[in-house]
């Protein structure tokens, strides 16, 4: 871990008074993906939230790409190239999945940009294209989540943070998701994923995290913690 | 005829107040439960300063100004509480100006009011009689549909909807959601505004009973009523609300029933807006593209 594209060190966060994470680090390397899992409540979601600003950390520090943004807004973090995606309801489901797409773009300067970059996505995702004019809302699991991948693309993220992409979906549909996920890094964008749903994810990652109760429990590659003993009594299910 | 004229005169002074608050609540999510505020300070504004003998043009501009600035400055705080909690902070402004125009005699004459406000002149063009002020609303009617429309269909209208949709989706997407619902609420006013500076010159007398929170729940039913969210719903609303409003007016029923009129008329109104709430939620008109 030599060079770390992100790295969110001995954060400390939370709503209000009530305090969630309790001093996390973790890092991850250009091209990598990370995954952190750990059960309900375990601050996973809290832990993105914060990374992407919606949350400001009381203590610790996160850094990205060389430069502190512990700190920083939503939108600054968007503009630095952190695409969040939140958990289930992520899409505008009374606008229609072209609206949708077009959000993703509002915030780039240069419009003709932005159209290329769906002209991408229709081509890369075609069941999209087929439905760009219904409600995203009347989309099925999968697709709403397929929508939320691409439009946070549109933005050419240089790191995305997901959070629970699989949750709700059945297990074919989970299938096809991670393949998305799998084929974006292998175009060279770092992930952070966030997983309720850890075999799969940990198949797929390079490293992993267990987060417990706001602290970090375990750290290994997915690999080594798809075999280790602990993790595959209590989040696995073996 | 007269009745005829008025009904419609009313009819689109109600229909802007509506569009106007049809972009904070149908568009952007936000319940504003205190517009009647905007419309207020519209009507007091220019009423105060053409009886000053300030030009209408100039009153007018500035009334839209100041409801503008208003807007600003309720929004500053108010929209950092989320969901119904905006509502009651905007319900509380209301009740607060109405105090503020009962109680700052010096400047509104307190519950007295404001008689003899001038009939509005543009262009040396006096808008006196019931034809010409109907020309004058219908006229700023359409310049409001129009420009509210074109905002609505602008990136910035789609950025609204986002923002009642799922805020925190659109500010991982990059946008801040608070800049703007700030605009939603300035604009919103800038046009309640409008409508209170039409009214204003159009009943010639004010007072703060005017302003009530019975109003902001007429037009809130306006909105509920034609369609929140749409672009043709607030007219809708306004035409079957005012039109049944007004023409018990002119009923010619005995005065006496006056005193059970009214309240009926307010019962009517509520159960009206919970019979909506229960069977056609959306409205008369329906938001585009409902379903697949």
């Amino acid at each position: 871990m030599t060079e770390s594209f992100l790295e969110v060190r001995d954060v400390y966060s939370g709503y209000g008074k009530i305090e969630v994470l309790h001093g996390v680090s973790l890092t991850v390397a250009p091209k990598e993906i990370v995954c952190v899992i750990g059960p309900n409540g375990s601050g996973k979601s809290t832990l993105l939230k914060t990374i992407v600003g919606l949350i400001q950390p009381t203590r610790g520090f996160i850094q990205f790409d060389g430069s502190e943004i512990s700190h920083k807004e939503p939108e600054e973090n968007v503009e630095l190239g952190i695409a969040y995606i939140p958990q289930g309801k992520n899409i505008f489901p009374s606008l229609t999945v072209m609206e949708n797409l077009e959000m993703g773009g509002i915030s780039l300067k240069d419009s003709r940009k932005a159209r290329n970059a769906i002209q991408e996505i229709w081509e890369r995702y075609p069941i999209l294209q087929k439905r760009r004019k219904i409600k995203a809302g009347s989309l099925s699991g999968g697709e709403k989540q397929v929508l939320a991948m691409a439009r946070a693309s549109i933005l050419q993220p240089r790191l995305i943070l997901l959070d629970e992409p699989s949750i709700g979906l059945a297990p074919k549909v989970i299938d096809e998701m991670y393949h998305h996920i799998n084929r974006m890094n292998r175009e060279g964008i770092p992930l952070l994923i966030v997983e309720q749903n850890a075999r799969k994810a940990l198949r797929l990652a390079h490293r992993a995290y267990v987060l417990d109760l706001g602290r970090n429990r375990l750290e290994d590659t997915g690999e080594g913690l798809l075999n280790n003993e602990e993790v595959q009594h209590l989040y696995l299910g073996r | 005829m007269d009745l005829f004229l008025h009904l419609w005169i009313m009819i689109f002074i109600y229909s802007i107040f509506a569009m106007s608050l049809n972009l904070e609540m149908g568009y952007t999510g936000l319940f504003n439960f205190g517009h009647i505020a905007f419309f207020g300070i519209g009507a007091y504004t220019s009423a105060l300063l053409t009886l000053h003998q300030i030009p209408f043009a100039l009153a007018f501009v500035v009334a839209l100004v100041a409801s503008g600035f208003f807007g600003f400055l309720l929004s500053i705080p108010s929209l950092r509480l989320r969901g119904d909690y905006f509502g009651i902070a905007t319900l509380g402004f209301g009740e607060i100006l109405r105090m503020v125009f009962q109680n700052e005699v010096w400047l509104t004459k307190g519950p007295m009011g404001l008689p003899g406000i001038p009939k509005p002149i543009l262009f040396s063009y006096r808008f006196a009689t019931l034809p010409q002020y109907l020309l004058l609303t219908m006229g700023l009617t359409i310049v409001t549909f129009l420009i509210l429309r074109i905002i609505i269909r602008s990136p910035l209208g789609r950025t609204l909807r986002g923002i009642r949709e799922d805020e925190i989706v659109l500010m991982a997407l990059g946008k801040n959601a608070f800049h703007f619902k700030i605009k939603s609420v300035v604009i919103g006013s800038v046009f309640a505004g409008l409508a209170g500076v039409l009214w204003t010159h159009y009943t010639t007398f004010i007072s703060p009973g005017d302003f009530t929170l019975s109003e902001t729940i007429l037009v809130l039913l306006i909105v509920v009523l034609g369609g929140k969210g749409t672009e043709w719903g607030p007219l809708m609303g306004a035409f079957v609300l005012i039109f049944f409003q007004e023409s018990l007016r002119f009923l010619k029923l005995p005065t006496e029933w006056g005193r059970y009129l009214a309240p009926l008329q307010q019962m009517i109104f509520g159960g009206l807006l919970i019979f909506l709430m229960i069977y056609r939620p959306e409205g008369l008109i329906r938001e585009k593209g409902e379903g697949r």
